[in-house]
């Protein structure tokens, strides 16, 4: 069974398609409705929901905590952090260095001894839990499957081949009993990595669509995905209708090719009626034929 | 679909092997935000080319050194200009030290500089420097440039124009960045201008020719510098031009550029994420997939960071001028000084 999962995305007001687009979609867009495209999918069959550390997801959260609180329970979470978009906000007003040291220094006064007594790449740890505890104190702790490591994070590891990193985050995540994964638009070059240095990750989420949009080279990352999974690892495909330059058809038959390759797909929508098609088309392709 | 391939800047090595296969060694100076982005993407083009960063900040280079073992740290863009031998050098420092930091490594004879957006904080620097830099692969990161949306415009307006008088032109720059009050903004007496209006006007004048400013005004809300900037300008073909630049709109949350083109008989809008075109009856309408099938090879942020570092590595390879070459940027630099001197609080 190829699991299938809800994006943030519209509920952030993000559309990769046009940020235009984006910010209308977000207009009207009440906790109520969001909780209603999360009930459509599930009605559909669609098992969990992934989310980047974002207070609009925290607040929907806390809201289905109070109010839907069925829901809730059975929405398996696929938590993405750090939300990146802020940080990235945030060094433009205060520049990196002290952003840097602001995180330091909160850290240090919310786990002094923890820090002082720990090793150098622990701060990484810390940092992610941070992140990552107003949501652990609301969600079910069985239902938190998975902390993917935000692809703007997991990049720079690839990209310096920080595997020491990689795998300092999976042993602390693995303690708190959670997989840990990466959200990377550099399968290939990611697949490379844990191949050469013989580490390994739980989970893997990139793009996977019919235009190869976000896929690098289209051929490549095909080929790192079928041999992440054949290793064990979970692949997540994410922007699997490219934005929206693709059909959820178009997407779903090409989507079927690596279904056996596949541990989950997940979309985003802003709209029930969409939620409960594009699941059903999914299922459809991906687990009924 | 579009074919992408035509859009591309020359000379660009489309082969990812050829990326890999090279040899450079690159240094960062100024590992904040920037500096970090096109050290990751020049690291996922080619193995470990970052050999060096300078930042004079010690926690980032006590920090940095920590992580990245393959990466020696430097205090002193002098102590490493004398003692080892890099091919290129990032720029990625806060604007006002450009010019300093340029000047030292292009003096010191590297081969490759790669100048950060806005390349100074006005023209008279960027000219010294582009002196500076003839036998340089110079490139300043006027990123916009290397958007295939943008550049697909370029090919589109160069066809229009020839047959169909453009009427007025409006564009915008919009950003939420300082939309809650930044002790750092108030320390540059120039502001999102020079920051970001810089991408405007280096598009228009890349699609429009010359451009001369005819009035301004601004507004300043966080500190001393302009927050919100609105201008009109004209071309030597008469039509107006009216941009704006703001960075205090907190509806936008990632940066966005829109160029809107009127003209006999079409129109023409430009972003970040699309292009229509509306002529005779007819309407083109592409978006952002459409452009990126399965290019660039490797991804972060958006592709045309990758493009222009793509673009810039071929250059220091084949020896040639960038696109965004200093001496190209000069014109662009004079034209933001106008509109600062003749600029208005409102």
């Amino acid at each position: 069974m190829v699991k299938i999962l809800v994006g943030d995305n519209p509920f952030l007001g993000i559309s990769h398609l046009a940020r235009e687009r984006g910010r209308e979609a977000l207009r009207g867009l009440t906790l109520e409705k969001k909780v209603e495209v999360l009930k459509a999918a599930a009605d559909e069959g669609a098992s969990g929901f992934t989310f980047s550390t974002h207070n609009a997801n925290l607040e929907l959260l806390a809201y289905m905590r109070d109010n839907e609180k069925d829901l809730l329970k059975k929405l398996e979470c696929y938590v993405l952090t750090p939300y990146a978009a802020e940080y990235v906000r945030l060094t433009d007003v205060t520049g990196t260095d002290r952003l840097v040291k602001s995180i330091v220094i909160e850290n240090l006064k919310k786990n002094p001894l923890k820090l002082i007594n720990a090793p150098p790449y622990s701060i990484i740890n810390l940092f992610i839990h941070e992140n990552l505890k107003p949501y652990l104190e609301i969600l079910p702790k069985q239902n938190v499957k998975a902390v993917l490591l935000h692809e703007v994070l997991s990049e720079i590891l690839i990209a310096f081949k920080l595997t020491k990193v990689v795998k300092e985050l999976r042993s602390y995540l693995t303690k708190l009993g959670v997989g840990f994964g990466m959200e990377t638009r550099n399968i290939a070059i990611l697949n490379k990595l844990l191949e050469q240095s013989g580490e390994t990750i739980e989970y893997a989420m990139t793009p996977m669509n019919p235009l190869g949009y976000q896929m690098g080279t289209k051929e490549e990352a095909e080929k790192a995905i079928i041999a992440l999974s054949s290793r064990g690892v979970k692949v997540i495909a994410m922007n699997i209708l490219a934005s929206g330059a693709c059909t959820i058809e178009e997407s779903a038959a090409y989507l079927k090719q690596y279904k056996k390759h596949l541990y989950a797909v997940a979309f985003g929508t802003s709209k029930p009626e969409r939620a409960r098609s594009n699941t059903r088309c999914l299922n459809l392709h991906l687990n009924q034929q | 679909m579009i074919d992408y391939t035509k859009l591309l800047p020359t000379p660009l090595e489309r082969d990812p092997a050829f990326y890999r296969e090279e040899t450079v060694k690159v240094a960062i100076v100024g590992f904040g935000k920037m500096g970090i982005l096109h050290a990751t993407i020049v690291n996922l083009l080619r193995e470990d080319a970052v050999k060096h960063v300078v930042d004079t900040n010690r926690l980032i280079r006590l920090g940095g050194a920590l992580l990245l073992k393959k990466v020696k740290f430097w205090g002193k863009l002098k102590d490493l200009l004398n003692r080892e031998e890099v091919d290129a050098a990032y720029v990625t420092t806060p604007t006002p030290s450009h010019y300093l930091v340029a000047k030292e490594i292009l003096e010191a004879g590297v081969k490759g500089i790669f100048i950060e957006k806005p390349p100074t904080v006005d023209a008279h620097q960027a000219s010294e420097l582009a002196d500076l830099a003839k036998h340089t692969v110079d490139m300043v990161g006027l990123t916009r440039r290397y958007s295939l949306t943008f550049r697909h415009a370029k090919e589109l307006l160069t066809n229009l124009l020839a047959k169909h008088p453009v009427t007025e032109v409006r564009a915008y720059v919009k950003y939420g960045s300082a939309a809650s009050p930044a002790g750092k903004l108030g320390k540059v007496s120039r502001g999102v201008l020079l920051d970001m209006g810089v991408y405007l006007i280096d598009l228009l004048h890349w699609y429009f020719g010359d451009l001369h400013a005819i009035k301004a005004s601004y507004k300043s809300i966080h500190g001393k510098a302009d927050d919100v900037f609105r201008a009109e300008l004209a071309t030597d073909k008469s039509f107006p031009v009216y941009i704006e630049a703001d960075w205090t709109d907190p509806s936008y949350r990632l940066p966005e550029a829109k160029i809107e083109v009127a003209g006999d008989g079409f129109t023409l809008e430009v972003s970040d994420d699309s292009l229509t075109l509306k002529r005779e009856g007819e309407t083109l309408e592409l978006h952002k997939p459409h452009y990126y099938a399965g290019f660039p090879p490797v991804n972060l942020a958006y592709p045309e960071y990758v493009i222009e570092d793509m673009h810039f590595l071929t250059c220091l390879r084949r020896g040639c001028k960038p696109e965004t070459s200093l001496a190209e940027t000069v014109k662009v630099m004079q034209t933001v000084d106008e509109l600062y001197e003749i600029a208005r609080l409102w």
